[in-house]
C-alpha cells in the first residue's frame, strides 16, 4: 500500500512540475546579504519568493552573475553552504528549511564534582517529544533527524540542566552539579532519573546510596538490606536479620550482583548485616519481576549494585566509627582526568569488646578473633571518550576463632585447643566500556567470584606425657569464572537494541572434610571424605529492544536463552520477557508484564536464619532447574506537580521445581557425595498479590509510604502430607512508612513505621501414643516417647510486627571543608516485643491453648556513630 | 576487671529485656481415634487403640477398651482381633501370623467415632552380606568401643528401606548367680562418617536409610558404640521396611531429634490411618550374632 502511494504521489509531482513556467534570468548579484539577493530575484523575475526573516536574517552571499539560469537554479546555489532549500509550487518560490539528516548525540553524563558517571540520567529532547536514558555505565545515545538539538538532562539529587547543542561527531559528555546538600541551596527542580510513568519497565526500584545511609541504623551502621526490606514486596525473614524475600520467593532465588558479579552469601554475623559497605555504593536496582532479557539465573528478584568509580579530579574520602565497627574510604585521581582509585576498607570489633570483657580471667581464651571485614576498590582508567577500563574488587569475611591453653600440674596432660570457622566471598571484575559508534555501545567484562566456608579444629598436646595431635577441617563454598559481553545499539529514539551472551564456569565444593590424628609422632588417621568439586557451565544469550510504538504504546520485548552443562547432562531453558506500556488520559501508565525465569542452583538452607554452612550445589537428575513465570498489571502516575510518584502492581508468579527439605530431614555440608538430593523434595510454589508505592523523591521531605497485600503458598510432595502449606514467610499485610526530613541547615532526621501481620509458625497441637516396632506375643514393646500431633505445616500465627525507628543526622559542614556528621538512631522506640524466634514451654491442661517463650533481639536500641567526610 | 563489670549489668538487662512467654490458644486435636499396628514377618498381628490428648508431659493416654478390630488379609475378613489385657494396658490380637508379600487391613470401629483404618504389606526379609565387630580403644572409663561393620544387599530395581539397630548380649553373674543371667542390652551409635565427629552428633539408637544412593548395590555401613564396653556379643538386628513403615518410624525418630530446637523446622509424622492417627505398617525383622 505504501509502495502504490509513494508511486502516486512520484507522478503526480512530475505532472505538476510539467506544468509550472521555467523562468530564466540573467543577472549579476553582488556581495551582498541573503535577503538583498533574494529582493533582487524577486524584482528581476517578478516572481514572489516566500521566506521567513528569521531564517535568512544575518546569512550573506559571495558577488555570483549567472547568464541565463532558471530562476530556482539560481536561488539553490546562493542557499549552497546554509541549512536552506528552496521549492517552487505552481507560481512560487518557497525558501525553508531544509529537511535534516539523521544525526546522533552520544556519550556520557558524569558528576561535575567527581566525575562519576551517573546511572538513569534522563536525556529529553522537548521538540521531538522523545529522550533516552544514561545505561548502566552512563553512556547515552540520541538519534534525531536536526543538527541541533535543545537538550534537558534531569536526575535526582542534581540541578537540571537545559542546553542547546550542536550535534557534532564527537561524543558530548555532559556534567550535573549536585543539590547541595545544604538546606538553603535546596531546590525543589530536579527531576527523578528516569520516571517510571514513561518507561515501559515496572516491577523495578531504585535507591540512592544518600537515602540508605539516611536511613535508622541498628549499632549505628547502615545497612542496604535493611533498607530494600521497607520496601513493598519486599519481606525480611526472620526479625534483626537481613535476609531478602521477594514476592514469595526464597533468599537463594535473588541475583546479587555486585558490580555486575553474583555475590553468594551477601552476609556477616549470621544475617545481621548485609556485606555491602555503603560508603561505596553508587547505585542500587532493584527488580522484584518483569525481568529485563539481559538478566537471568534466579527466580525472584535482581539487586544490581554499582560502586563509585573514584573522583576524577581531587582526592576525598572519610572515615565513619560506629557501635559495631569502623569504616575509612579514600578515593581520587591517580592521573586527573583520566585514573581513578577508590578503597575502602570496613572492620567489626566485638573482639575487642570480648577482649575487654575476659580481661584477666582465667578461663578466657588464649587468643579470641570475631570479626567481619570488607574491603572494596576498584580503579578506572579512561583511554579517550570511546574506551574505559574498571577493575573492581570485594573480598568480605567473617571469622570466629578461639584458642584455649590447658596446663596440667605435672604437664603430663598439656594441650592446645584451636578452633574456628570462617566463611567470605571475595570477587573480582575487569570491564572494558567501548564505543564502535554513537550507536553502539558495548560493555566487555572478566568476572571471578569466590564463596568459601572453612573450619578447622585442632588439639595438640599430651596425654599422660604422650604426645598427640588431632586436626579436623572442612572445606565447602562454590567459585565462578566468566566472560560477559553487553551490546547497546540506539538506531533511533523509538528503539533501543541490547543483545549479549555470556558464559560461566561454576566449581562447586560441596564439603570436603579430612581428618587427622597422631599418637606419638605416628599417624593413626588419616582420611578425606570422597567428596570431589563439581564443575558446571552456564551459558547464557539475551536480546531485547525498547520500542516506543507510539507516544501512548511502549514496550520491552526480549528473549533469553540459558543452558547448563553438569556432569554430562545439558538443561535449557529460552525464556520470553515482555514489558509494556500504554499512556492513558490524564497521564496514567497502564503497565503489564511477563517474565519467566530458570534456576540452576539450588542453596540447602535448613534454618530460617542465613548460616554459612547453607551449601549451594548445582542442578541434578533427581532435583531439575527451578523455573518461574510471573505476571504482572499495574498503573502510575506523577501526582501533586510530579512531586509524588504513584504506583500500583499486581502479580501472580509460579514457582516449579522449588526445593524443601523432606519432614525431618537436614544436612551437614560435608555430608557425602550428592545424599543431598535424597533428602528434598520438589514442587510446586505459588505467590501474588498488589503492591502500593507512594513515593516522594525531592523536596525536603523524601520517603515512601508502602503497602503489600501478598500470598505465598507450596505444594511438595513428601511434605506436609503433599498438602498446600504457607511458606514460612507468607504474612498477608505488609506497611511501610519511611521518611527522612531535612530540618534545617545541618540536622536531618528520619523514622521508619513497618507493620507486618503474623508469620506462620508450625507448633504441635497434641500428643498421641507411639509405637516403635511390633508387640511381642507377650505384651512387651519398645517404649516411646508420644507423638507431637502437628495438624500441618505452619499451622498458627502469632503475633503481628511493628517497630519505630527514628534517626538524626547533625552535620556540620566546616570552613575547611570537612563534613563532620553525627548519627543518633533509636530502633524499636517503643520497645514493641517482636520475637526473633519462639520455643515451646508448656501446654494449658484445662484447654487447647500453649505458653510460648519467646526470644527478641532488637528491644528498644540506641546507637550513635560518627563519620568524618574531607 | 573494671570493665568487666561495667559490662556484666549491660549484658544482663539486655538478656532479660529479650524474653517473653506468650499464651496462644491451638486447635482442639484431643480425643482423635490412634491405631498402631506395626507387623512383622511371621509374628502375631497385636493392635492398640488409644485416643489422643492435649500435651502434657505425660506419655500415658487413654486408651479404647471396647474397641472391635477386624483384620482383612489381601481384601479378605481374616478374623477379628480380641482384646487381652496385659499389665493394665488392652490389646488387640490375632491368631495367625503375618506371611511376606500380604497386605493386611485392619478396621477397628470405637464408640463414639467414625470407623478407623489403616493397611499394609509385609516386606521380603533384608539380605545381608559380612558383619564384624572390632574393639577400638576409648578412655572414658568403660572399656572399649566397638566399630560394627554391617554389609547390605540391596534388591535391583525396587525402593528399599532399612532400619538397623544393635544389642549387646551381657552376661552377668554374682554370688547368688553362679551361673550368670544374660542380657540383651541396646546399644547408642554413631556412623563413623566424618561429619559425626566434627559437628559431636550425638549417637543414636536407631539408623534408618533407603537404598536412593545405593539401588542394586551392597553398601557397607559402620558404627561406632556410643560407650565403651566387652563387646563379646553382638546383635545386628536388621528390618527391613515398606514404605509406610519407614516414613512413620523415621519421621517419628527425627520428630523426637529436631522438635526440640527451635530453630529447626517442625517434622510432621506420617499416617497412613483413615479417620484417625497411627499406623498400620509392615515390617521384617532379623537379628544376627557377631562376635570379635
Amino acid at each position: 500500500m505504501q509502495r502504490i502511494l509513494t508511486i502516486l504521489f512520484l507522478a503526480y509531482s512530475l505532472a505538476a512540475t510539467g506544468q509550472q513556467h521555467e523562468i530564466k534570468l540573467s543577472i549579476s548579484i553582488p556581495a551582498t546579504s541573503l535577503e538583498n539577493a533574494l529582493k533582487l530575484l524577486e524584482q528581476q523575475s517578478k516572481m514572489h519568493i516566500s521566506y521567513e526573516y528569521t531564517r535568512v536574517q544575518g546569512i550573506s552571499v559571495k558577488a555570483h552573475t549567472y547568464k541565463d539560469q532558471p530562476l530556482e537554479t539560481i536561488c539553490r546555489d546562493l542557499l549552497k553552504g546554509t541549512s536552506l532549500m528552496v521549492k517552487q509550487k505552481n507560481d512560487q518560490l518557497f525558501i525553508g528549511p531544509a529537511p535534516s539528516r539523521e544525526h546522533t548525540l552520544s556519550g556520557y553524563v558524569e558528576d561535575a564534582a567527581s566525575g562519576e558517571r551517573l546511572i538513569g540520567v534522563s536525556l529529553a529532547a522537548p521538540q521531538f517529544q522523545t529522550g533516552t536514558v544514561t545505561n548502566a555505565y552512563g553512556f547515552y545515545s540520541l538519534t534525531l533527524p536536526s543538527d541541533s538539538l535543545h537538550l534537558q538532562l534531569s536526575y535526582m539529587g542534581y540541578q537540571r540542566l537545559d542546553t542547546v547543542i550542536a550535534i557534532g561527531k564527537e561524543g558530548m559528555t555532559f556534567q550535573l552539579q549536585a543539590l547541595n546538600r545544604q538546606l538553603e541551596e535546596v531546590t525543589i527542580r530536579g527531576k527523578q532519573m528516569e520516571s517510571s510513568v514513561s518507561s515501559s519497565q515496572m516491577s523495578r526500584i531504585n535507591l540512592s546510596a544518600d537515602l540508605v545511609k539516611s536511613t535508622p541504623r541498628l549499632l549505628g551502621e547502615a545497612d542496604l538490606f535493611k533498607t530494600l526490606q521497607l520496601l513493598p514486596g519486599v519481606k525480611q525473614g526472620t526479625e534483626a536479620t537481613s535476609a531478602l524475600l521477594v514476592r514469595g520467593g526464597t533468599p537463594d532465588q535473588n541475583l546479587i550482583l555486585l558490580d555486575g558479579a553474583p555475590l553468594y552469601n551477601p552476609m556477616h554475623l549470621m544475617g545481621i548485616f548485609s556485606t555491602f559497605n555503603t560508603n561505596v555504593l553508587k547505585d542500587v536496582t532493584l527488580y522484584k519481576g518483569a525481568f529485563p532479557a539481559r538478566y537471568g539465573g534466579r527466580l525472584s528478584s535482581v539487586i544490581d549494585v554499582s560502586t563509585k568509580d573514584g573522583d576524577m579530579h581531587k582526592i576525598h574520602g572519610d572515615f565513619s566509627v560506629g557501635l559495631l565497627s569502623a569504616q575509612a574510604t579514600l578515593e581520587g585521581p591517580i592521573q586527573k582526568g583520566k585514573t581513578t582509585f577508590l578503597i575502602s576498607g570496613r572492620r567489626s570489633y566485638p573482639d575487642l569488646l570480648a577482649k575487654a570483657y575476659f580481661n584477666g580471667d582465667r578461663n578466657a581464651p588464649d587468643r579470641l578473633n570475631l570479626y567481619f571485614y570488607d574491603i572494596n576498590a576498584k580503579i578506572h582508567h579512561k583511554f579517550s571518550d570511546r574506551d574505559k577500563l574498571y577493575f573492581s574488587f570485594y573480598s568480605g569475611r567473617d571469622k570466629m576463632q578461639a584458642r584455649y591453653k590447658y596446663t596440667s600440674i605435672n604437664a603430663n596432660n598439656d594441650y592446645v585447643s584451636d578452633g574456628g570457622v570462617q566463611w567470605g566471598n571475595m570477587i573480582g571484575t575487569a570491564r572494558w566500556n567501548h564505543v564502535y559508534s554513537p550507536k553502539l555501545f558495548s560493555n566487555v567484562m572478566l568476572i571471578g567470584s569466590d564463596y568459601h566456608f572453612k573450619s578447622a579444629f585442632s588439639q595438640d598436646g599430651k596425654s599422660n606425657g604422650e604426645a598427640y595431635t588431632d586436626l579436623q577441617r572442612l572445606k565447602s563454598g562454590i567459585k565462578d569464572y566468566g566472560a560477559k559481553a553487553d551490546f547497546e545499539y540506539h538506531p533511533n529514539p523509538a528503539h533501543a537494541i541490547k543483545v549479549g551472551g555470556g558464559y560461566m564456569f561454576r566449581i562447586f565444593t560441596p564439603g570436603v572434610l579430612r581428618s587427622r590424628q597422631t599418637q606419638q609422632d605416628e599417624v593413626t588417621v588419616d582420611s578425606v571424605n570422597n567428596n570431589r568439586d563439581i564443575n558446571a557451565s552456564e551459558m547464557d544469550l539475551y536480546a531485547e529492544d525498547d520500542w516506543e510504538l507510539s507516544s501512548r504504546l511502549k514496550l520491552n520485548a526480549g528473549l533469553h536463552l540459558s543452558a547448563f552443562h553438569v556432569e554430562g547432562r545439558l538443561y535449557s531453558s529460552l525464556q520470553p520477557r515482555l514489558n509494556l506500556r500504554y499512556m492513558l488520559p490524564h497521564d496514567w501508565a497502564l503497565k503489564a508484564s511477563y517474565s519467566r525465569m530458570a534456576q540452576y542452583v539450588h542453596l540447602l538452607a535448613s534454618n530460617s536464619i542465613s548460616l554459612p554452612t547453607d551449601l549451594w550445589v548445582p542442578v541434578t537428575d533427581k532435583v531439575k532447574p527451578q523455573e518461574s513465570d510471573q505476571f504482572a498489571l499495574g498503573i502510575a502516575k506523577n501526582i501533586f506537580h510530579d512531586k509524588f510518584e504513584f504506583s500500583a502492581e499486581t502479580y501472580y508468579k509460579r514457582l516449579h521445581h522449588v526445593i524443601e527439605y523432606k519432614e525431618g530431614a537436614d544436612y551437614l555440608t560435608s555430608s557425602r557425595g550428592d545424599a543431598w538430593q535424597t533428602l528434598v523434595a520438589a514442587g510446586e510454589g505459588e505467590a501474588y498479590g498488589m503492591e502500593l508505592l507512594l513515593q516522594k523523591k525531592v523536596g525536603r521531605l523524601t520517603g515512601w509510604v508502602g503497602y503489600t497485600l501478598s500470598w505465598a503458598n507450596r505444594r511438595i510432595p513428601a511434605v506436609n502430607f503433599g498438602r498446600e502449606f504457607p511458606y514460612k514467610y507468607d504474612r498477608r499485610h505488609d506497611f511501610h512508612i519511611v521518611g527522612a526530613y531535612k530540618l534545617r541547615k545541618g540536622i536531618e532526621l528520619s523514622g521508619s513505621w513497618t507493620f507486618q501481620s503474623a508469620a506462620p509458625f508450625t507448633i504441635p497441637v497434641a500428643s498421641y501414643e507411639a509405637t516403635n516396632g511390633p508387640v511381642s506375643e507377650n505384651g512387651t514393646r519398645d517404649w516411646v516417647t508420644g507423638v507431637s500431633r502437628i495438624n500441618g505445616r505452619n499451622n498458627v500465627r502469632i503475633s503481628a510486627y511493628h517497630r519505630l525507628d527514628v534517626g538524626v543526622n547533625f552535620i556540620k559542614y566546616k570552613k575547611n571543608g570537612l563534613v563532620r556528621t553525627w548519627n543518633i538512631s533509636l530502633l524499636n522506640v517503643y520497645n514493641r516485643f517482636n520475637p526473633f524466634f519462639y520455643y515451646l514451654d508448656s501446654y494449658d491442661k484445662s484447654g487447647p491453648r500453649a505458653k510460648l517463650n519467646a526470644i527478641n533481639l532488637i528491644p528498644f536500641m540506641p546507637s550513635i556513630s560518627y563519620s568524618l567526610k574531607f | 576487671m573494671k570493665t568487666r563489670i561495667l559490662l556484666f549489668p549491660v549484658l544482663l538487662l539486655l538478656f532479660y529485656s529479650c524474653k517473653k512467654t506468650i499464651t496462644i490458644n491451638l486447635p482442639e486435636e484431643a480425643n482423635k481415634p490412634v491405631l498402631n499396628l506395626l507387623m512383622s514377618k511371621d509374628s502375631l498381628i497385636i493392635a492398640r487403640v488409644t485416643v489422643s490428648s492435649r500435651t502434657s508431659g505425660n506419655d500415658i493416654f487413654p486408651e479404647v477398651k471396647e474397641a472391635t478390630l477386624k483384620l482383612y488379609e489381601n481384601g479378605t475378613f481374616k478374623e477379628n482381633l480380641a482384646p487381652f489385657l496385659l499389665a493394665d494396658l488392652t490389646y488387640y490380637k490375632g491368631t495367625s501370623k503375618a506371611v511376606a508379600g500380604a497386605t493386611y487391613r485392619v478396621v477397628a470401629s470405637v464408640p463414639g467415632y467414625e470407623d478407623v483404618e489403616g493397611s499394609d504389606f509385609i516386606p521380603e526379609q533384608a539380605s545381608v552380606g559380612e558383619m564384624s565387630v572390632k574393639l577400638v580403644k576409648d578412655n572414658d572409663g568403660w572399656g572399649s568401643k566397638g566399630n560394627i561393620s554391617v554389609v547390605l544387599h540391596d534388591k535391583a530395581g525396587e525402593k528399599n528401606y532399612y532400619r538397623i539397630r544393635l544389642y549387646e548380649l551381657v552376661t552377668l553373674k554374682d554370688a547368688v548367680d553362679t551361673v550368670g543371667t544374660t542380657y540383651k542390652f541396646k546399644v547408642d551409635f554413631q556412623t563413623n562418617e566424618l561429619q559425626d565427629g566434627i559437628f559431636n552428633k550425638e549417637s543414636e539408637w536407631d539408623f534408618y536409610t533407603d537404598d536412593a544412593l545405593f539401588d542394586g548395590r551392597s553398601p557397607r555401613f559402620n558404627f561406632i558404640t556410643g560407650r565403651g564396653g566387652e563387646f563379646k556379643k553382638v546383635i545386628v538386628e536388621v528390618t527391613s521396611l515398606t514404605y509406610s513403615s519407614y516414613s512413620y518410624l523415621h519421621s517419628s525418630f527425627m520428630a523426637r531429634l529436631k522438635n526440640e530446637d527451635p530453630l529447626s523446622e517442625r517434622v510432621i509424622v506420617f499416617n497412613n490411618i483413615l479417620n484417625g492417627l497411627g499406623i498400620v505398617g509392615g515390617m521384617a525383622i532379623k537379628e544376627y550374632l557377631i562376635m570379635p
